[in-house]
């Protein structure tokens, strides 16, 4: 189905709905067997309107959620940013349902949930999570035709028209767009180096973050580069050095996943005596994302992240 | 003097061209364009020289050393040419070390968790040496089956820490075995390997010995025990510092002592020299290999090695099927 077809469904269904909250029957009913259909990464799906038990297996989608006001009965408390999303991991009646490595399942349908907001991490179990309960991918995905951040777009879009929070979501959408537009104005053509710190060890970053880096029209001095393998390869600082990028962008995986050792990333670039003669250090042009940048990678993280770049670069 | 066979005439002087060769080859490629002349004229390049490709050879040089001489003594103490720190499982003891210093004492200083890593490698390793003595049966396979087995439960012990701490891609990143990261102030520990490897080299009639058995050891008037705690101590020290600076390097300890035995002989003294040599030449030709193919990144020698030493781990398995 071609994405403008796609499009105009949605929006159809987006008008049908609005239509349907005008109408005489108040919005207090949902348990009506009212659907709407959106989006997903697989393929178009019928939802039905204002589920009330969410269960939200999907980073991207939770900041969104919380700018809903919506608490879910069921996350996956280890992958969930501790201090963001403190009212929901502090909160004892939402179940843990384990990680992507070690999921609950059965902690799940304890929780009863009438939708499940999957994929992403939890993407090679969609078909024992819709076993369990009606389950949607519409995470936010480098597949997507245009790309990671527009991605991020559309599935803000579905979530308010599943929840019927249109308007709250056309505004995580503006600020996104906003941000875009000033990071792309400071950074179109600079050159720059996309990291990542893990275990103490500085490595390329591409593969997470080069979607950030091509929608601000920023050079990735490595870009096609065997890109990112970040856990069984390396990338030589002297190699970093020989590229001599204008700017770096370094993801914290360390400091995101709490490790115990996590050496700062700060600490891992700036104490390397191969990248001190580089522009980058030298100039202090080097945007560190959000420690918890791994965690979220939502709508409201990018924006942010586009935040920091165009502030950064301006300054 | 003892007499030098026409192989080994032909054989050393080669492995030690080739050695150089490679060291040669260290220091001049890599991803920060350097040529012999701009070392001279261009202090960039000087620098660069120094503070990445000095320490990233030397390291490599240490590491060789570290894994062909840990190799080299477990096989003498276990009488068994299949061990090594990785069939042994010391490494994973080094490993499981490290990890509960992480865990333990985040902020811990980079000694700390060398400290760490190397007890826990030497206990490991008295563990696995006490276990053997309780076997039965030490057929050539079973000695390296139960090292084997021991670093699989204690790796498992380690992985299950690991994610229940959320630590497990940042071990994956630590024990990955590359010496991409290595710049000036980061091999210095590796040095212990080389005093190790001197100790040894001071001992070697002794573990020569040693290597005849327990029973023969002493009946030659031997403190067998105390040769075999300084060798595991020695191994574990090779095996605790290697593996906090660079990772796991698998299979070196045991390809290059059976190699360099076949054209050498057992006596460790005249030998010992040579397996450290030919050591550093295969972890950096792996190294070297891994820099090169995928340039600008990088495959870590540690992967490259493990496909040539499982390889030619199966072939001395089966080698030594036949023969048995």
């Amino acid at each position: 189905m071609s994405r403008a077809l796609r499009t105009s469904i949605a929006a159809a269904a987006a008008i049908a709905l609005l239509a349907g909250c005008s109408a005489a029957e108040p919005a207090e009913t949902p348990a009506s067997a009212e659907t709407v259909t959106v989006p997903s990464n697989l393929g178009e799906v019928e939802v039905a309107l204002l589920p009330e038990r969410i269960a939200v297996l999907d980073n991207t989608a939770m900041e969104t959620l919380l700018a809903f006001g919506i608490t879910p009965v069921a996350i996956p408390t280890q992958l969930v940013s501790p201090d963001r999303f403190s009212a929901w991991v502090q909160d004892e009646s939402i179940a843990d349902i384990g990680t992507h490595r070690e999921p609950d399942f059965e902690a799940l349908a304890a929780a009863d949930p009438d939708l499940i907001i999957g994929g992403y991490r939890f993407s090679e179990y969609t078909d024992e999570l819709a076993a369990i309960a009606p389950t949607i991918d519409v995470a936010a995905n480098e597949e997507h035709e245009d790309g990671y951040v527009a991605s991020l777009r559309e599935q803000t879009a579905s979530l308010g028209t599943i929840f019927d929070q249109q308007d709250e979501a056309t505004a995580i959408v503006d600020e996104l767009d906003a941000a875009v537009e000033a990071a792309t104005e400071a950074a179109t053509g600079k050159s720059v180096f996309l990291g990542i710190v893990n275990g103490g060890k500085l490595d390329n970053g591409a593969e997470r973050l080069s979607r950030m880096a091509d929608e601000i029209g920023m050079t990735d001095v490595f870009a096609g580069e065997a890109g990112d393998i970040h856990q069984d390869s390396g990338l030589a600082p002297e190699t970093i050095a020989q590229a001599d990028p204008e700017w770096a962008i370094v993801l914290d995986r360390d400091a995101a996943a709490g490790a115990g050792d996590a050496q700062p990333a700060k600490q891992v670039v700036e104490s390397n005596p191969a990248l001190a003669g580089t522009g980058f250090v030298q100039e202090g042009r080097i945007v560190y994302l959000e420690d918890d940048f791994y965690r979220t990678e939502g709508a409201q993280a990018y924006t942010r992240a586009f935040d920091q770049i165009a502030q950064s670069l301006a300054g | 003097m003892t007499v030098r066979t026409a192989r080994e005439r032909r054989l050393l002087p080669a492995l030690a061209d080739v050695t150089a060769l490679l060291v040669v080859a260290s220091l001049l490629v890599g991803g920060f364009e350097l040529s012999l002349t701009g070392l001279f004229t261009d202090p960039a390049q000087l620098e660069m020289f120094l503070i990445s490709r000095v320490p990233r050879t030397l390291a490599l040089i240490f590491a060789g050393i570290a894994m062909s001489v840990s190799g080299v003594v477990m096989q003498l103490i276990t009488q068994n040419r299949f061990v090594e720190p990785t069939t042994a499982g010391t490494t994973q003891w080094a490993g499981l070390g490290m990890l509960l210093v992480l865990i333990l004492f985040p902020e811990a200083p980079i000694l700390l968790r060398m400290a760490f890593a190397t007890v826990a490698a030497f206990i490991g390793t008295l563990l696995f040496l006490a276990m053997l003595r309780r076997v039965r049966t030490k057929g050539p396979l079973i000695v390296p089956l139960v090292g084997i087995m021991l670093g699989a439960i204690v790796g498992g012990v380690t992985s299950f820490l690991a994610a229940r701490t959320d630590l497990l891609q940042s071990m994956a990143a630590w024990s990955s075995g590359g010496f991409s990261g290595i710049v000036q102030g980061f091999y210095e520990p590796l040095w212990a390997a080389a005093l190790v490897a001197v100790v040894v080299w001071v001992m070697a009639d002794r573990f020569t010995i040693a290597g005849l058995g327990e029973g023969i050891a002493t009946n030659l008037g031997i403190d067998y025990r105390l040769i075999t705690l300084i060798g595991v101590a020695g191994v574990a020290l090779c095996s605790g510092v290697t593996s906090v600076v660079v990772g796991f390097i698998p299979f070196l300890g045991l390809v290059v002592p059976n190699v360099m035995r076949l054209v050498l002989g057992d006596d460790l003294r005249r030998s010992l020299p040579w397996i450290a040599i030919a050591g550093v030449a295969l972890l950096l030709a792996c190294d070297l290999i891994g820099r090169t193919i995928v340039a600008p990144m990088e495959i870590p020698a540690s992967v490259i090695m493990g496909a040539v030493g499982a390889a030619a781990f199966l072939g001395f398995l089966l080698k030594g099927r036949q023969r048995a």
